[in-house]
């Protein structure tokens, strides 16, 4: 059918994932540095989801209080390395806080968006009928850009994480489904799936026992990229000042408070963007080598 | 082989149309459906959502009235669907204007920045696509590839800040904030749609540029590449004549997708540069609770995608009678 | 200028003779057009690098056709395609000398391989299918060449496009120009392939299996119309087969490839008539032809072709040799040359004695110093 490619529904992070024709970009980079940056983003994102986990253990101070004079630039004093925000608020603990948020949103939607979009997908691949319904579900859900759709559902349901999560797993399913609904019609045809037909196994027991295994191993490297786009989908929105309500400290709502004092203090958007770029970089490096290790 | 299929070509594309049109109109009934289904997931009673707490019961209910927040979803959504059709998305609540007007008034400005984020896509990515698979495994190619794997980790918003930073604060060169609308100043329209354009274009031009290249990659492999290059054509010649179409149709595709994609970046990037387009319409209504205002424009937004994809699919084929065989 | 009569300088295989002026300039006619000398072609592969091509030498004076023949694999392509400097990747690396014209090949600029492509030196595909291109109409690919080289308007290049179709007889031109390749037969796309490449009139023709995709009722025809505007326009041109049948009758040189090496080459005639490699003589016994008894068995030749990446001490057709003696195994034939203008790598050539007692001793042994097994009854029949 469609020449789409594949995954193409949330928007930044998916442009080397043509996946299912093989047309990804094949380049010959020595393993030895790809290994590095595999690691560097592993590195990275380990102390991220620790800072994370254990933002309300470590000695950080409260992120909603103020403890110091405004403004303060970074490097300035120690522990508060990272200076202070418009409020005098800790930019350091407010980055561990907005952690918390950003990846819990995002694992969650994640998890819930691969779930429905992998039994859509397998769904669609073996009833012809429920392809089209499906097929039209799903375009549906990628005629309304992403920003739009949490928008929408964060205005109707009230701010919170519960919209954001479900809006994000919408936004999430499409792409998934696509996956594993091509992966389903190439698996569907090999040996042991239709030895398992001609031992008359029924279908559902087919789907998840023979065809299952086969779509989950794709489908998982590619949620480290959704996982990415996700992360920079909850950062639009919480900037757009729509995602989960202040004092909770988020990562895109620090850049849209910093944004108002760009000329006096350009870092206080600087240096929760970099976190976020290098975050974002990180999962998309993951992923690739992922992907790369599951052809 | 290659003749027998296109003598059923024909009828197959056809067939092919057939099933687009009818998958269209099916996104459109869900498109429709769901947003006005968006009404019933607000908390409690949507009338007193628009009306405000503090409303007397009166107005509740004329609101109520006026909505039709009192009838079934789907008797709501036909009547919805059939004043749509008529041209006519409802009155605005906050600002008691209609909402075709107000989407008129904002439009402008979203589409010139998205026509020329998609302008400046193009002028980008291709030759840089083309470019890194002529040299591919160069350094030119790495660098490239480096380039565009980084700035894909950057939203767009967080681009338009540094550009801001850069190019309005420090260097002066471009306005930070306010819209000049064309027929002010073409310069001064031009030179407040740029940053905001670019910041969207640099996106699409990291999500473009590696997939083109990979299928240049795969086109320059090609005898008819291998005979171009033996009459003797210049790289350009033979990068733009004869690489860059059997090479476009991913390519093409991701474009169509990022015209859509480019409309909803637009919102965000239209907050950064406080520019007054759909995005911010959108913002507006959603924090005045302007429910109509905002079904009206999901829907807007959501039929300029469907179209915009419904155009690709059909130049697809155009392109190459061999997806239509597909 | 640009023609010259033909000349026969039947110098194939070795080293050219000193035939360029002091000032290094082809000192006039006597300069053959083509000179390749020592050529190699090494590819990087993930695996490390590949040596496709070795030690290629020939010379192919003006108007002169030469044929290659060899199994798939032995380099022809590469060849060619190195002479033409054609192949493109990142990862190759040419050593050696191709001169054309006195001018050396390998070490001009892109921009100046630009001039001589298409105009001086052009190429006939192997797959007709896949060498035109799929979105462009006829008449733009072969305009394309023309104007590219010759300063035509687009009415001029037209009508020039339209007498080259005549010229390699396509029926209806006119409305042939107007069609895309995949409205043609494979047949007629090999003769638009030949239009494109004769359009600038070049002086070297590199045909690189012109008809091994085509149907067998019309590969006689494109080998007949190559000859034609060979023979007509003066044109030298190398032929590369894997059938000797098809270079046999239409060639005036020969060069045998074997594992990325040119292994024997002279005039056609000759080279077929005696063999002076083992290889040659191998291959001419499994080719079938006309005068052959009836009944006649074809020989396989024993054994797989040893890639040309594949490193040996000795003759690379040694394991595949029933002459094969200790001396083939640890020292590589050199290159030997002939009076009569033929070359050879081979320690045991076919028309001396040792080739006949190195046999015999390989008889009376059952095998050969490189272990093949061979019969008296394999060499009667293939005598």
């Amino acid at each position: 059918m469609k020449s789409k490619i594949d995954g193409a529904g949330p928007p930044p992070v998916l442009p080397a994932e043509p996946g299912l024709d093989g047309r990804a970009p094949a380049r010959t980079r020595p393993k030895g540095r790809r290994r590095v940056g595999v690691w560097l983003a592993g590195a990275w994102l380990a102390l991220v989801i620790s800072v994370a986990l254990l933002a309300d253990v470590l000695p950080l101070a409260d992120p909603t209080v103020n403890i110091a004079p405004a403004e303060s630039a970074p490097f300035g004093a120690w522990p508060e390395f990272l200076g202070t925000d418009r409020l005098g608020r800790s930019v350091l603990s407010r980055l561990a806080h907005g952690a918390q948020v950003s990846l819990l949103i995002g694992v969650l939607a994640t998890v819930f968006g691969m779930a429905a979009g992998v039994a859509m997908g397998m769904l669609s691949a073996v009833r012809p009928a429920s392809d089209f319904v499906l097929g039209a579900l799903t375009d549906s859900l990628l005629a309304v850009p992403g920003v739009v759709l949490l928008l929408a559902l964060g205005a109707t349901m009230g701010a919170g994480l519960t919209p954001l999560v479900l809006g994000l797993a919408l936004y999430a399913m499409p792409s998934f489904a696509r996956l594993a609904r091509g992966t389903t019609r190439t698996v569907h045809g090999r040996p042991h799936v239709q030895a398992a037909q001609v031992m008359g196994a029924g279908q559902f027991r087919i789907l998840v026992r023979e065809i299952l295994p086969a779509v989950l191993r794709p489908v998982i490297a590619y949620s480290v990229v959704v996982l990415a786009s996700l992360v920079v989908a909850e950062a639009s929105v919480s900037y757009l000042g729509l995602g989960v309500p202040p004092p909770t400290p988020t990562w895109g709502g620090m850049i849209s408070d910093g944004q108002s004092s760009l000329d006096q203090a350009p870092y206080l958007v600087l240096v929760p963007a970099a976190i976020l770029f290098i975050t974002v970089l990180s999962l998309g490096v993951l992923g690739r080598s992922s992907r790369q290790g599951n052809p | 082989m290659k003749n027998g299929l296109r003598s059923i070509a024909a009828p197959r594309s056809a067939r092919l149309l057939a099933f687009r049109v009818a998958r269209l109109a099916a996104v459109l009934l869900i498109v429709t459906l769901g947003t006005s289904l968006l009404i019933d997931l607000v908390p409690g009673d949507p009338a007193v959502a628009i009306a405000g707490e503090t409303a007397s019961d009166a107005v509740i209910a004329a609101v109520r009235e006026q909505y039709g927040f009192d009838q079934p979803i789907l008797q709501r959504w036909w009547e919805w669907t059939a004043s749509v059709v008529t041209g006519d998305l409802g009155e605005s609540y906050s600002t008691r204007r209609p909402v075709t007007t107000l989407i008129a008034e904002r439009l402008p400005v979203t589409i010139e920045l998205t026509v020329l984020a998609m302008l400046f896509t193009v002028l980008v990515a291709v030759p840089l696509g083309l470019y890194a698979a002529y040299r591919s495994g160069s350094w030119a190619d790495r660098a490239i590839n480096a380039m565009t794997s980084a700035l894909i980790a950057v939203p767009s918003f967080v681009i338009g800040l540094v550009l801001v930073l850069a190019f309005a604060i420090g260097t002066g060169w471009f306005p930070a904030s306010n819209w000049t609308y064309l027929d002010e100043s073409v310069p001064g329209n031009l030179s407040a749609a740029f940053l905001p354009a670019l910041s969207l274009a640099l996106v699409e031009i990291a999500i473009i540029t590696p997939i083109l290249r990979a299928d240049a990659v795969a086109t320059l492999e090609n005898d008819y590449i291998a005979l171009a290059r033996a009459k003797g054509i210049g790289t350009a010649r033979l990068l733009f004549r004869h690489v860059l179409r059997p090479s476009s149709i991913s390519t093409t595709t991701l474009l169509g997708l990022a015209l859509a994609r480019l409309f909803g970046g637009a919102i965000v990037i239209e907050f950064v540069f406080n520019l007054p387009g759909l995005g911010s319409l959108l913002i507006t209504a959603i924090r005045s609770n302007d429910l109509l205002l905002m079904q009206g424009l999901v829907a807007f937004i959501a039929l300029i995608y469907v179209v915009a994809n419904f155009a690709v699919d059909l130049l697809l084929v155009k392109l190459d009678p061999r997806v239509a065989a597909e | 200028m640009k023609r010259l009569s033909r000349r026969s300088t039947p110098a194939l295989g070795h080293r050219p003779p000193e035939q360029t002026a002091p000032d290094g300039r082809p000192s006039g006619t006597s300069a053959p057009l083509l000179v390749v000398d020592d050529l190699a072609t090494e590819f990087a592969t993930p695996g490390g690098p590949v040596l496709a091509l070795r030690n290629a030498g020939l010379v192919l004076p003006q108007g002169r056709t030469l044929g290659v023949v060899g199994e798939s694999g032995s380099g022809k392509s590469v060849l060619v395609r190195s002479i033409m400097r054609l192949l493109r990747s990142r990862g190759v690396r040419h050593e050696g000398s191709v001169r054309f014209d006195g001018e050396e090949l390998l070490t001009a600029s892109n921009a100046r391989m630009r001039k001589i492509w298409g105009d001086r030196i052009a190429m006939v595909f192997q797959d007709p299918m896949t060498t035109l291109h799929p979105n462009h109409r006829i008449g733009f690919q072969i305009t394309e060449a023309l104007r590219e080289h010759l300063p035509l308007s687009p009415d001029e290049a037209q009508d020039r496009a339209l007498r080259l179709l005549e010229s390699v007889a396509i029926p209806e031109p006119a409305r042939r120009l107007r069609q895309y390749p995949h409205e043609m037969s494979g047949g007629m796309r090999q003769r638009i392939v030949i239009a494109i490449a004769i359009a600038c009139a070049p002086d070297l023709l590199l045909a690189d299996e012109p008809t091994t995709a085509l149907d067998v009722t019309v590969q006689a025809q494109v080998l007949d119309l190559l000859s034609l505007h060979q023979s007509r326009r003066g044109m030298a041109m190398i032929l590369v087969s894997h059938d000797l049948a098809v270079v046999s009758s239409r060639t005036d040189e020969l060069a045998v490839m074997y594992s990325g090496q040119i292994v024997e080459s002279g005039p056609t005639a000759a080279v077929l008539d005696a063999p002076l490699m083992p290889y040659t003589a191998a291959l001419l016994r499994s080719t079938p032809t006309v005068d052959k008894a009836p009944g006649t068995r074809l020989h396989t030749i024993p054994g797989e072709p040893l890639p040309p990446e594949r490193r040996v001490t000795g003759c690379r057709f040694a394991s595949r040799c029933r002459y094969a003696v200790e001396r083939c195994l640890t020292t590589e034939p050199p290159l030997a040359a002939t009076p009569g203008g033929r070359g050879y790598r081979c320690h045991l050539p076919l028309d001396g004695t040792a080739a006949q007692e190195a046999l015999a001793a390989n008889l009376a042994r059952g095998r050969t110093a490189a272990g093949l097994a061979v019969t008296e009854t394999d060499v009667v029949r293939g005598a």
